[in-house]
């Protein structure tokens, strides 16, 4: 049977949405994994081995891996959550990905692990998240590799198929983001695509899910199937590859690292460092001057780089793939426009800032008051009768009044009203592709912070929550820039601290108190930034990013990610609270909390000039930096003994800017920490704690004084 | 002799790279030689005892005149150098410029002539190698929306130079400069149906011609 025929590719206008045995939940719902495509029979439709003992697909061979590449930003999570029923985190910005993400899949009765990559333009590693992809790719080998093209932009894609192609795995396209290319006037015909390529390609829609069960097909078919055939590239070119791969195959057959000999000798051609010291030492030596001697031969051929090859190969095979068509007024793309327009787009940026603030403050300023006194009102009474009723009227009933009536209330007036709300516009904003815009526009003012614009983008996201942000410092090219990067997202308020600052500052002193708060953080991480650009060694790296337009955020999906960061925020956070309160109220009525915070008396009331039991709040705020207010307001309750008392009759409002200011400051929360110490390494992670211990209590001091003298 | 004739062209080019006109500071000169202070000041005395450098001891040098007019010479020997190194006999260009260094001290005018007359007149990096008007210029300097093609990228062999490999900015790929950040931030390019952010120092590294 002829495996690489002509593809009947995939349905071009189909509108039927995926068959109805297709569920999207937790791949552990369903038994081994997420079930795409069981109502067909496996064999007959499928399987053109029959029973042949070799094929990947009969029974006992173990599971199908397939792993998914493409370009940044063309939708291969979204695919990928299709696929496999996972929630991985999607948005509108290269970079969202940046590991590894295997899931589950049962298509036509078949297991498969999917393996979703970092976007990448090339096989050769430029960052951290390129080099993840390429070994998600590589080692250990799949069986088949699903190629993301992005339709709009089809000559550029292109490029990363012909890299993947000549890696000797069967190659299945997905043609996504059609309708984005539609949009553009952009059409792309994917029989031809297919027939030129000699893959079949398949059309998909990453938000709809439209195509999935022709890809798992597609897949299926492919994997027993011959690897993809190379992209013939021009014949000086080939002859350089064809050379220096004879010249490696003498020791290494089968090239290296998974590579397979052509893409080996490719890379080694291309210089690519990490394939070189693979090859190790004694045939490096020999096959050097090969290399050298092919490179000089493709100078003078004028086929140099290679990468110029690839492009000029694409350009013959893409000739007609694509129609061009008038495209429409449209008012996204104007809007996109404007947003990256010199004059307008920095207005446009302040405007979005001054949004977010305002939005903050008075939506979560509103909704945090009336949960509150709805909870204070309504339950309160209740839980103190349950306590008595329960345990009598000590001290443990008191505790289970503190536990769970001011625990509650906390959760209340900051985890629904500011993480929630939070969450919601900052899943709008990513979703949207803005960010891609302001990471544009920021890039000069991150320059004297030795980062360029891409930095800008963890660090937004930092204000969800600075553990994401941290892993998402892997788009930066270098060790420096992430080392400078994740040092300034500790800094970042994120949406806890958020809390904090809008539900003490906020709060007692109105919107000018948190924004100049908002102000004094900015200026301290500029300082932070400045400081280290001169201390740290290297240089800063120049930006190099695509620009992506806007797209209309798909509301479910919005939603969806906003509940997947509140409900994870809710699931971590209502132990600890739960948890934190207990333990101050027990502290509290057995009497002992003055003797803890005792030995932190001369830094919290000596140097900050808190109140002394302010300590134990600071102390617990390391856990998680929500607390910090908690504790306060329980503190308050507990100083004047009336329940419903709140922070201002513990500290005045200049010690409450204090107060949150320290506590957005110093030492990031558990969680941050540890993926600080997982991203950079132990020592540079108790560095930073240090540094941000130091720089709190001075920053402190120094505003203590300023408003004293004020 | 011919050592420290040598490291005095050095010095003068070196200063000329950093400041044409005007004072480059001691500290600034010793750490682009990589050469010990003392070494520095000794030579600076020298110079300036030529005419070359006005010299204030521990605080910096400018050139004169003169010593601007040698300098300048001095690196469009090394450009010719450097474009005869990789055009006539294909020297990888990541090696043309330290063995430029060599050539351009040893250059007569009279070859010096000849290889001007005889070669493009920039040299491998897109720079201009004496007055003349560049046949290509830098992607930096295009007017907004004036359509072009890459005719080079420099450094081809740097990580960064690879990566705009990878998007596509290659020679022969139709690009044009469609907005500039404000503030002297990226530009703002198109290449293909594709955008991209490019910052400025990148961009002057992209020579590119304006479609006729």
């Amino acid at each position: 049977m002829q495996l690489r025929r002509r593809w009947r590719a995939g349905k071009a206008g189909e509108s039927q949405r995926a068959p109805s045995c297709h569920q999207v939940g937790p791949s552990l719902r369903k038994g081994p994994g997420h079930d795409v495509g069981s109502c067909h029979q496996r064999g007959t439709a499928v399987c053109p081995g029959g029973s042949c003992s070799t094929c990947p697909l009969a029974p006992g061979h173990g599971e199908l891996a397939v792993a998914l590449a493409g370009n940044p930003n063309v939708g291969k999570s979204s695919l990928f959550n299709h696929l496999t029923g996972s929630r991985v985190t999607t948005a509108n910005y290269a970079g969202k990905t940046v590991a590894l993400s295997k899931g589950r899949s049962v298509a036509f009765g078949k297991v498969m692990t999917v393996i979703d990559t970092p976007g990448t333009y090339s096989l050769q590693g430029f960052s951290e998240d390129q080099i993840v992809a390429r070994h998600g790719l590589t080692n250990p080998k799949p069986n088949v590799i699903v190629v993301v093209l992005d339709a709009s932009n089809l000559r550029r894609n292109l490029q990363l198929y012909v890299e993947v192609a000549d890696l000797g795995i069967p190659v299945v396209v997905a043609l996504n983001l059609e309708d984005e290319a539609r949009r553009l006037g952009r059409i792309v015909e994917p029989d031809r695509l297919a027939s030129v390529l000699g893959v079949p390609v398949v059309v998909t829609n990453g938000q709809t899910g439209e195509g999935i069960r022709s890809l798992c097909e597609a897949v299926m078919q492919a994997a027993v199937s011959r690897p993809a055939s190379p992209v013939r590239l021009s014949p000086e070119a080939e002859r350089a590859i064809a050379e220096v791969a004879d010249a490696v195959s003498q020791k290494l057959p089968s090239g290296v690292g998974g590579l397979g000999l052509r893409a080996t000798a490719r890379l080694l051609i291309e210089g690519d460092s990490e394939t070189w010291s693979l090859l190790g030492d004694g045939l490096a030596e020999r096959v050097r001057p090969v290399v050298e001697r092919v490179k000089q031969n493709l100078r003078e051929a004028g086929a140099w780089p290679l990468a110029t090859e690839r492009v000029r190969a694409i350009a013959r095979l893409a000739v007609d793939v694509t129609r061009q068509m008038r495209r429409s007024g449209d008012w996204l793309l104007s809007l996109w426009r404007l947003s990256i327009d010199r004059t307008w787009g920095p207005l446009i940026l302040l405007g979005v800032l001054g949004f977010t603030f305002w939005y903050m403050y008075s939506v979560g300023g509103i909704l945090s008051e009336t949960l509150g006194g709805l909870w204070g009102d309504i339950a309160m009474p209740h839980i103190a009768a349950l306590g008595s009723l329960l345990f009598g009227s000590g001290v443990l009933s008191r505790v289970f009044v503190w536990t769970f009536g001011s625990g509650i209330e906390a959760l209340l007036t900051v985890g629904i009203p500011y993480v929630f709300t939070f969450e919601l516009l900052l899943s709008l904003l990513e979703d949207s592709g803005y960010l891609n815009a302001a990471a544009y526009l920021a890039d000069s003012v991150m320059r004297p912070l030795g980062l360029n614009g891409r930095a800008i983008i963890p660090m937004i996201s930092g204000t969800g929550c600075n553990v994401q942000a941290i892993l998402g410092t892997r788009i930066l090219a270098s060790r420096r820039e992430r080392l400078i990067a994740s040092t300034l997202i500790a800094l970042v308020p994120c949406s806890a601290r958020i809390a904090v600052i809008m539900g003490s500052v906020g709060a007692v002193s109105g919107w000018a108190a948190a924004a100049a708060l908002g102000v004094v953080l900015i200026l301290i991480m500029g300082a932070v930034g400045i400081l280290l650009n001169r201390i740290l060694r290297g240089e800063r790296q120049e930006i190099m990013m695509e620009m992506f337009p806007l797209r209309r955020p798909l509301l479910k999906a919005v939603l969806g990610r906003t509940w997947d960061k509140f409900s994870g925020f809710m699931r971590e956070a209502v132990p600890y609270m739960l948890l934190g309160s207990m333990v101050v109220g027990f502290l509290y009525e057995t009497e002992t909390m003055y003797h803890l915070v005792r030995p932190l008396k001369p830094v919290v009331s000596g140097i900050l000039g808190l109140p002394e039991v302010v300590g134990i709040a600071l102390l617990f705020a390391a856990l998680r930096k929500e607390i910090a207010l908690q504790l306060s307001v329980a503190l308050a309750a507990m100083v004047t003994g009336n329940p419903s008392a709140t922070l201002s009759s513990l500290m005045d409002p200049n010690q409450i800017f204090i107060f949150a200011l320290v506590s957005s400051l110093y030492i990031p929360c558990l969680a941050t920490y540890s993926a600080l110490s997982h991203e950079l390494g132990k020592r540079q992670a108790f560095g930073i704690s240090i540094v941000t211990i130091v720089l709190a209590v001075s920053v402190g001091f120094l505003t203590r004084v300023v408003l004293a003298v004020f | 002799m011919e050592q420290r004739f040598e490291s005095q062209e050095e010095y003068l080019e070196q200063i000329y790279r950093i400041d044409p006109v005007g004072q480059v500071p001691f500290s600034q000169l010793v750490k682009a030689l990589g050469v010990r202070g003392p070494s520095v000041s000794e030579m600076c005395r020298n110079l300036a005892a030529k005419g070359l450098v006005q010299y204030t001891p521990r605080v910096g040098v400018a050139l004169t005149d003169e010593g601007r007019k040698q300098a300048r010479q001095l690196i469009r020997r090394h450009r010719l150098a450097e474009r005869l190194l990789t055009d006539l006999i294909g020297l990888p260009w990541e090696r043309a410029h330290d063995e430029a260094c060599k050539y351009e001290h040893i250059m007569s005018e009279e070859v010096e002539q000849l290889l001007a007359d005889a070669l493009p007149n920039t040299c491998p990096h897109g720079n201009p190698i004496d007055g003349t008007a560049p046949s290509a210029e830098p992607l930096s300097c295009l007017e907004l929306g004036t359509p072009a093609e890459v005719v080079r990228i420099e450094r081809e062999e740097s990580k960064v130079l690879k990566y705009l490999a990878q998007l596509g900015l290659v020679p022969g790929a139709s690009v044009k400069v469609m907005d500039r950040a404000p503030l002297n931030g990226p530009l703002l390019i198109s290449v293909g149906d594709a955008a991209y952010a490019l910052g400025r120092d990148v961009a002057d590294r992209v020579m590119v011609r304006r479609d006729a």
